[in-house]
């Protein structure tokens, strides 16, 4: 039952193959979701979310066949096997990690963090004028300027 | 003379003690809000597709969209390293707010997969 990747599955419904379809469609839709975030470093992350709609995809494959048996058997369902349990939970913490990951990392909101400084001036100085007020005030911050 | 320069710093000390309202960087919040925004709609199709699979009916499968979101705010909670007010104006962005988008799918995906594996 652990791999459970050769067995038929016993419905009028032939619900292998919609499950199949319906899972590729759930895996290319969050792809498509994914893809709209930060690039750099996202492919580890976004492989492991893709591991985990696998293992939660097996876990469902694992619960139809469970099924198919429990109507053999003519049994009530109560619960699915605990290795399914087991795989949800694999196939949850691995999409947390994804989840958060993925999209890419927070910046900073505040003016005067050090990603958000200007250190550079733009090309057009036209409109700039630099003999205003702003000469009583003391510079907070160390200055360091780049080559740009 | 020296009491006139003392006044001068006086009053701009004064000055400095007024309240400013801050100057957030609008493009960042939204740059953060985006970014929530997809991991708490990820975690919603996931956390449905959960419930769908382990067949939890009623408030049961409820209480499971609530815990996922719960560890998504505390996920974000440690992607900030805690730091919460450097990347977002207040508590509510990371708690509150993207909770009730998510429901709905969480809600489609949940029909979905519980029909896929218990009923068909």
């Amino acid at each position: 039952m652990v791999l459970g990747f050769m067995k038929p599955i016993n419905s009028k419904f032939k619900a292998n193959w919609i499950f199949l379809f319906y899972k590729a469609i759930e895996v290319a839709f969050k792809l498509i979701f994914l893809r709209s975030g930060g690039r750099e470093m996202a492919g580890a992350d976004m492989a492991v979310g893709i591991l985990g709609a696998l293992v939660l995809a097996h876990a469902a494959y694992i619960t139809i066949l469970y099924r198919g048996d429990l109507k053999i058997k003519e049994e009530e369902f109560v619960r699915p096997p605990i290795q399914v349990w087991i795989e949800v939970l694999i196939s949850l913490v691995l999409c947390l990690w994804a989840a958060l990951r993925v999209p890419g990392t927070f910046l900073p909101i505040l003016p005067d963090s050090k990603e958000n400084r200007v250190v550079a001036l733009p090309a057009n100085l036209d409109f700039m004028t630099f003999n205003h007020r702003g000469k009583l005030f003391a510079p907070e911050l160390e200055a360091k300027f780049t080559k740009s | 003379m020296d009491s006139r320069n003392d006044g001068a710093a006086k009053d701009a000390k004064k000055s400095d003690e007024v309240v400013e309202t801050p100057a957030y960087s609008q493009e960042n919040i939204q740059h953060n809000m985006r970014i929530i925004y997809y991991s708490r709609t990820f975690l919603s199709i996931v956390g449905g597709v959960v419930a769908g699979v382990l067949g939890l009916t009623g408030v049961t499968g409820f209480l499971c969209y609530f815990v996922i979101m719960m560890l998504a705010s505390a996920g974000i909670a440690v992607k900030t390293k805690f730091d919460v007010f450097s990347f977002f104006d207040s508590w509510n962005r990371i708690t509150i707010d993207g909770i009730a988008q998510g429901f709905m799918s969480f809600i489609l995906f949940w029909t979905f997969a519980y029909d896929i594996v218990h009923i068909f």
